[in-house]
């Protein structure tokens, strides 16, 4: 999706760019990040050595602190949770991205490498994002308008490497394309929460985007075959009111 | 009190359907006769809520020239297409609505503006 005429299109509607990328069984992986926001790596780089340093000393704190931590139950939960499922990353994958209001497509979480797992639930989300200057500072405020649960399982006891969870994720028809205008951001995403036994838990957001409908019309036709990875509108895999 | 009042009729309502065309026509009385040097419309969306604002104009269109409005009623008809942009959208946290602006660009002198909010499909 690097397509200056793309990235025109989407300007012009202050859309981010797709964060997916190519998917090993439906079209589309999704990120957790969006490429374009890592710009200020370099500026990290130049800064490397005094970040190694603080980080040193960050990791020696960590480490008095982390047995209080680790007292607190839902602090224990959720640390130990975010390491094991560190150790045992998932794929999401879609099998469109961007999608359109009133699309159904289909989704998979698929589990790099196996291991034990109580549960997990998968929810699309679309959450507003308004960031506001305070004094010197930056704030964020989040609120969720949309929290929809599309697949879960429980009582599971263990997953093995490669096994997959299938599910569809109907993208509601009345729902608000993704926007970015700067400092407010209309996101959506896949939310993966899984438990481990016995109950640790982690949740992960994997981001998607919501295009309208006439802007992929229009893309499709000026620039044919760009989401030639989507399912045309009134295909099986695209129900809903999209045509 | 201003001495000239102007009115902003869209064809068809003020919900507007992006890549559709948008036409209609801006009155303006003035009371008395009005250097201008350009009559401007301009559609722009603006959010408000809880964040900072985010503002951008998507459209700006000559629809009349100077350089003076004779007192009385003219009129400027205007065509243009309506821009694939963001839609409106109230939430909880973010507002993002759109205006449709008519500026008197006057020479040594402040522009008169009016705004009416369209809502963009």
């Amino acid at each position: 999706m690097s397509d200056r005429r793309v990235r025109d299109y989407l300007k012009a509607y202050s859309i981010p760019e797709p964060s997916s990328k190519p998917g090993a069984s439906l079209a589309r992986e999704l990120g957790t990040s969006r490429s374009g926001k890592n710009a200020g790596f370099l500026v990290l780089l130049i800064f490397i050595v005094p970040l190694v340093m603080l980080g040193v000393l960050l990791a020696a704190i960590a480490i008095v602190a982390l047995p209080f931590l680790l007292i607190i139950p839902p602090t224990r939960r959720k640390v130990i949770g975010g390491f094991r499922a560190w150790r045992r990353p998932i794929a999401v994958e879609l099998s469109a991205d961007p999608v359109c209001p009133g699309e159904t497509v289909q989704g998979l979480v698929r589990f790099r490498k196996g291991g034990p797992l109580s549960s997990i639930e998968v929810s699309l989300v679309c959450e507003e994002r308004a960031t506001y200057q305070q004094g010197s500072s930056s704030s964020t405020a989040t609120e969720e308008v949309l929290d929809l649960p599309v697949f879960e399982a429980h009582d599971l006891q263990r997953v093995g490497p490669g096994d997959v969870f299938e599910f569809d994720v109907p993208i509601p028809e009345d729902a608000m394309h993704s926007f970015d205008g700067g400092n407010n951001e209309i996101r959506w995403e896949l939310r993966v929460r899984r438990v481990f036994p016995p109950d640790h838990e982690h949740t992960e957001e994997f981001l998607l985007d919501v295009f309208p409908i006439a802007l992929v019309l229009r893309l499709d036709e000026e620039l044919g075959g760009l989401f030639s990875d989507r399912p045309a509108f009134g295909d099986d895999a695209s129900q809903g009111g999209a045509a | 009190m201003s001495t000239t009042q102007i009115d902003i009729e869209i064809h068809g309502g003020e919900a507007i359907l992006r890549g559709t065309p948008v036409t209609g026509v801006v009155r303006i009385d003035a009371a008395k006769p009005l250097k201008v040097r350009r009559v401007m419309l301009e559609l722009s969306w603006e959010t408000s809520g809880r964040g900072d604002r985010d503002r951008e104009t998507s459209l700006e269109l000559e629809i009349g020239q100077g350089p003076e409005l004779p007192v009385g009623v003219s009129q400027f008809v205007f065509e243009f297409e309506a821009p694939l942009a963001p839609a409106s959208y109230t939430g909880r946290l973010i507002k993002l609505f759109w205006e449709l602006r008519v500026r008197l660009d006057r020479p040594m002198a402040r522009d008169i503006k009016h705004d009416v909010e369209v809502e963009l499909l």
